[in-house]
């Protein structure tokens, strides 16, 4: 049977308390994609239904990966507002339970609008978000809010 | 009736191997973003003010067992359409301390048919599927009288699944109809079941959901042969026992307010166990990260030789978000059961009064 110090293991799940810190800046954000996807434009209902887990794969059957920016990131604070306009905290209810559901795993994360467009540029099938200043020609706009 | 203690050995087997060969076939080597870790733990406390077990453990020395699991869950996408997810526990529920509550492959059809097929959670419940993420819902556990595993043993079983959605306008309908069998050994709950087999063969069911923006509606039925060995019942049992299982809820989680409820009722066709019908309401109100809620519940059993299992509680108690993966819980409830001649709710034997039941938990996700 299997033998385990529950009481070590909840002590190292206790100090692991990650603290969310928030400010806003604004600047428009801009949903991207490889330059290979077969997407050219996305309604922000589309965009909600996407980051929400309403909808899972692409027009196509395609899986499609999706890709967060780090709470606290201003780029996240305004796509949360402004474009999905819900409440992070909803919106991560809905991820959680969709996880340990079985139903889907939620968004990877990645720290900032570089880290974000360099992972979009390289992977076939990602989506993400970054602000409008970052773009170039190395991703796909298929979504602009200014 | 026969037991057979191999078969959930022989299963797990073969769905290793079945795994290992679809991981031959795609022998390409994962990428770090195809497969995720994700875990989480529930570090709760319960004492009660009587000295009769509640739950089959918490009595007025307090406790850390009833509640107290952490999981682990690894999804594996093997490819668009292929993943594997499982999900490992350890709790002090049952006899089994380490338990894979989840198992499966899950196949991607299209947008709109998914298949699911190896150990799967068995949906009595509209929250059935995340039953342990304490972290999901607002309470430290979800109400007893509705989900106390006095009265539904199988929390898993092992077969297959299809999770079928459709649009209906702004609405979204799932419909769900699976089918598979559960073999459990049981229970601290109940002395008398204390060591006994349960299982189940014949068993399958339809839930369907409806969710708009902020409401969702759900409904449950199900059906199986319900045998076991090991208790000692009296001649005129004839086993095995069908036994049915209907179940409707609803959520509604604005950004500030959130209702939810939930009625079960279970059906035996043998006079010797309770039929049963159970319900919850629960209010709760978000100010910041601070949740004050409020829950109803009763436990009906309407059997013979005696009505044992009445039970009545409120519950009031406070979630507090220290963070955007964890949160703390506080909680009273008090629970009635002598309302109802000879009855023991889900205590373990009779009390005298009512009991005051003080819970508080720490949940974790990451």
């Amino acid at each position: 049977m299997f033998k385990l110090n529950k009481k070590i293991i909840f002590g190292m799940l206790l100090s692991f308390v990650a603290l969310s810190t928030s400010s806003h800046a604004y600047s428009g954000v801009a949903v991207i994609v490889n330059p290979g996807s077969s997407i050219e434009t996305l309604s922000s209902k589309k965009i909600v239904r996407f980051y929400t887990a309403k909808e899972l794969t692409q027009d196509d059957g395609k899986s499609i990966v999706l890709v967060e920016q780090s709470p606290g990131q201003p780029t996240r604070d305004t796509f949360y507002q402004d474009v999905l306009k819900k409440s992070e905290s909803a919106v991560k209810r809905r991820w959680t339970k969709m996880l340990f559901t079985g139903k889907a795993t939620p968004p990877i994360i990645l720290t900032n609008d570089a880290d974000v467009k360099q992972y979009i540029a390289s992977n076939p099938g990602s989506m993400g978000y970054i602000s409008t200043s970052s773009v170039d020609d190395t991703v796909k706009v298929v979504y602009e809010l200014q | 009736m026969s037991f057979k203690k191999s078969k959930r050995a022989y299963c797990c087997s073969a769905f290793v191997v079945f795994i290992a060969q679809i991981l031959s076939i795609n022998s390409s080597a994962f990428a770090v973003e195809d497969i995720q870790v994700h875990g989480f733990a529930t570090a709760g406390y319960t004492v009660s003010d009587e000295d009769v077990a509640f739950m089959g453990v918490v009595d007025d020395r307090g406790d850390f067992e009833l509640d107290s699991i952490l999981g682990l869950q690894i999804d594996v996408k093997i490819d668009d359409k292929l993943s594997l997810t499982t999900q490992a526990v350890i709790s002090n529920k049952n006899d089994e301390s380490l338990r894979a509550e989840w198992a499966f492959l899950r196949y991607r059809l299209d947008d709109n048919v998914t298949i699911r097929g190896g150990r799967l959670r068995t949906p009595f419940f509209m929250l059935s599927d995340s039953l342990e993420v304490g972290h999901t819902y607002p309470w430290v556990r979800p109400p007893q009288e509705v989900y106390g595993e006095r009265h539904v043993p199988f929390s898993s079983f092992t077969g297959i699944d299809f999770l079928i959605n459709f649009e209906l306008g702004s609405a979204q309908l799932e419909l769900k109809p699976w089918i598979g069998d559960s073999d459990i050994t049981i229970s601290k709950v109940v002395p008398i079941f204390e060591g006994a087999e349960f299982e189940t063969d014949d068993q399958w069911g339809l839930n369907t959901t409806l969710s708009f923006d902020s409401l969702t509606f759900s409904a449950g039925w199900s059906t199986r042969l319900f045998s076991m060995e090991g208790v000692p019942l009296p001649p005129s049992v004839l086993l095995p026992v069908r036994g049915d299982f209907l179940g409707f809820g609803f959520i509604g989680d604005w950004d500030n307010l959130l209702l939810m409820g939930e009625f079960t009722k279970a059906d035996f066709d043998d006079p010797f166990f309770d039929d049963r019908e159970s319900w919850y309401a629960t209010i709760g109100y978000r100010i910041g990260d601070w949740m004050p809620h409020l829950t109803l519940a009763e436990l009906d059993g309407d059997s013979a030789p005696v009505p044992l299992a009445h039970q009545e509680s409120i519950t009031i108690g406070l979630r507090y978000e220290v963070s955007a993966n964890s949160a703390l819980k506080i909680e009273v409830q008090q629970v009635q059961v002598n309302n109802e001649p000879f009855s023991i709710g889900l205590f373990a034997g009779p009390i005298e009064d009512d009991a005051n039941i003080f819970s508080i938990a720490y949940d974790l996700i990451f």
